[in-house]
């Protein structure tokens, strides 16, 4: 009986062992910068809160085109919730041109395209023109797939529906690619890219 | 009835049927040569088929585009501008102008393509007016399509087409109406500036005829709304629209 005892405890002895050595996926410190959205995702609540370096593409104060700003965000949860933050963050910058109460309904993420679903109310409070639209299109495009691997277009879509202007102007059917030819140029670097020399 | 009797009234009646057309000097025998006993007429050289202009102010209706910060309205300014532009336009005779929209009305997007398509305007002129929450001026803009890529072949006349890249077949003759509203808007606003944009973005895709999108005023920038204060502005921004695609069509023939 004595026996039999003892190799139940050394059996539970090495079992208890064995799990304290197995390494925990979740524990692993998490890689700077870009985040991967092609690699598994869990659920929030499961997820550690991590820091994402980020860069946001604002206008300028001349709305003369879009400049890059580094900032950060603190988040858990899977590439989706990453995305959601990282807009949140967007719309809150200074220089912004959504609307700083601007409500995401939702983000999802399929293949290489982040489906963001934005509240209908931003649009009584955007009061641009058709340049000041496609800044506020290409902030939102060029943040969300230059900060996220695995993401390379948008689909935005207003109170959950396809819509066929961002608000008048600008056309947002279809997945959206980046144009960073809205991007300035760093101040000491000549010409504007992407754009025709007209101006004169 | 007598057989002198019945003579004589055939005699009136025929005398009644031909006499206004003699009286008028017209003939009633006519070949294919043309009439017998009179010159053939000289046919005047037949005036060339006027140009088609299609100018579409944007927005309408329950649509307002851009506001400024004194509450003026996209819609209300672009239909000034292209009222004015389509006067200066139709004083050419050679020109046949028509406006999208000619009153405050809504009208969707797709109705202002189809319309320019239906008529085969030789060219499109779209106006739009920039504004946003910040004051500080930018360049004016001019848009087009984006450059279709170099090996890809013409793209077919869609029917229906509204989103498509059928104005991409138009991607150089695009350039040439942009430069030549650049040439004449700079002249509003020398420290401004004007910028070519390309996009596929403003909705310029289904034109089936060389297209721009002009955006020559800024409802939020202040010195931009001091100038609307007077008809001057509009008048100049109309000048220049007009000059150019005169411009454009003299340097492309069709004038």
């Amino acid at each position: 009986m004595i026996k039999g005892y003892l190799r139940w405890l050394l059996a539970l002895a090495i079992i208890g062992a064995a799990v304290w050595l197995i390494p925990d996926p979740g524990g692993q410190a998490p890689l700077p910068g870009r985040i991967s959205a092609s690699s598994p995702t869990s659920p929030a609540l499961e997820s550690p809160m991590r820091k994402i370096d980020l860069v946001l593409y604002v206008p300028d104060k001349n709305r003369a085109g879009l400049e890059k700003t580094e900032t950060w965000i603190e988040t858990g949860g899977d590439v989706s919730k990453q995305v959601e933050e990282a807009l949140k963050k967007l719309f809150e910058a200074p220089m912004g041109l959504f609307p700083e109460d601007t409500v995401i309904r939702e983000v999802f993420v399929y293949n290489d395209v982040a489906v963001v679903s934005l509240d209908g109310g931003f649009e009584n409070k955007f009061r641009g023109g058709p340049w000041t639209e496609l800044l506020a299109l290409y902030s939102l495009v060029d943040t969300a797939t230059s900060n996220f691997d695995g993401i390379n277009k948008v689909k935005i879509l207003i109170d959950d529906k396809e819509a066929e202007a961002l608000v008048s102007h600008v056309d947002i059917s279809g997945e959206i690619e980046p144009d960073f030819s809205f991007v300035l140029p760093p101040k000491d670097a000549g010409d504007k890219a992407g754009k025709e020399a007209a101006k004169e | 009835m007598p057989f002198v009797l019945r003579l004589a009234l055939a005699a009136v009646l025929v005398i009644l049927q031909v006499a206004p057309a003699i009286a008028q000097n017209e003939s009633f025998l006519e070949t294919d040569a043309g009439m017998i006993g009179e010159p053939a007429p000289v046919q005047a050289p037949e005036a060339p088929d006027p140009v088609k202009v299609f100018i579409d102010p944007g927005h309408g209706g329950r649509d307002l585009g851009a506001r400024g910060a004194r509450m003026e309205l996209e819609k209300t300014v672009a239909l000034t501008i292209a009222k004015l532009v389509r006067a200066r336009l139709s004083a050419d005779e050679r020109l046949e102008v028509t406006i999208s929209r000619p009153e405050d009305m809504d009208m969707p997007v797709v109705d202002r393509i189809n319309m320019a398509n239906f008529m085969r305007a030789s060219v499109y002129i779209g106006i739009h007016i920039d504004g946003g929450a910040t004051p500080q001026t930018h360049p004016m803009k001019v848009y087009i399509t984006k450059a279709k890529a170099q090996d890809s072949a013409t793209l077919p006349a869609e029917e229906g087409a509204v989103w498509g890249s059928l104005n991409k077949n138009y991607s150089d003759k695009n350039l040439d109406l942009a430069k030549a509203m650049v040439a004449e808007l700079k002249g509003l606003n020398a420290e401004r500036g004007v910028d070519i944009v390309r996009t596929d973005r403003l909705f310029l895709g289904g034109l089936n005829m060389p297209a721009v999108i002009v955006e020559p005023v800024d409802l939020s920038n202040p010195e931009d709304e001091m100038r609307m204060d007077g008809n001057d502005f509009f008048n100049k921004v109309a000048d220049a629209l007009s000059m150019a695609v005169v411009d454009y069509l003299m340097k492309t023939g069709k004038l």
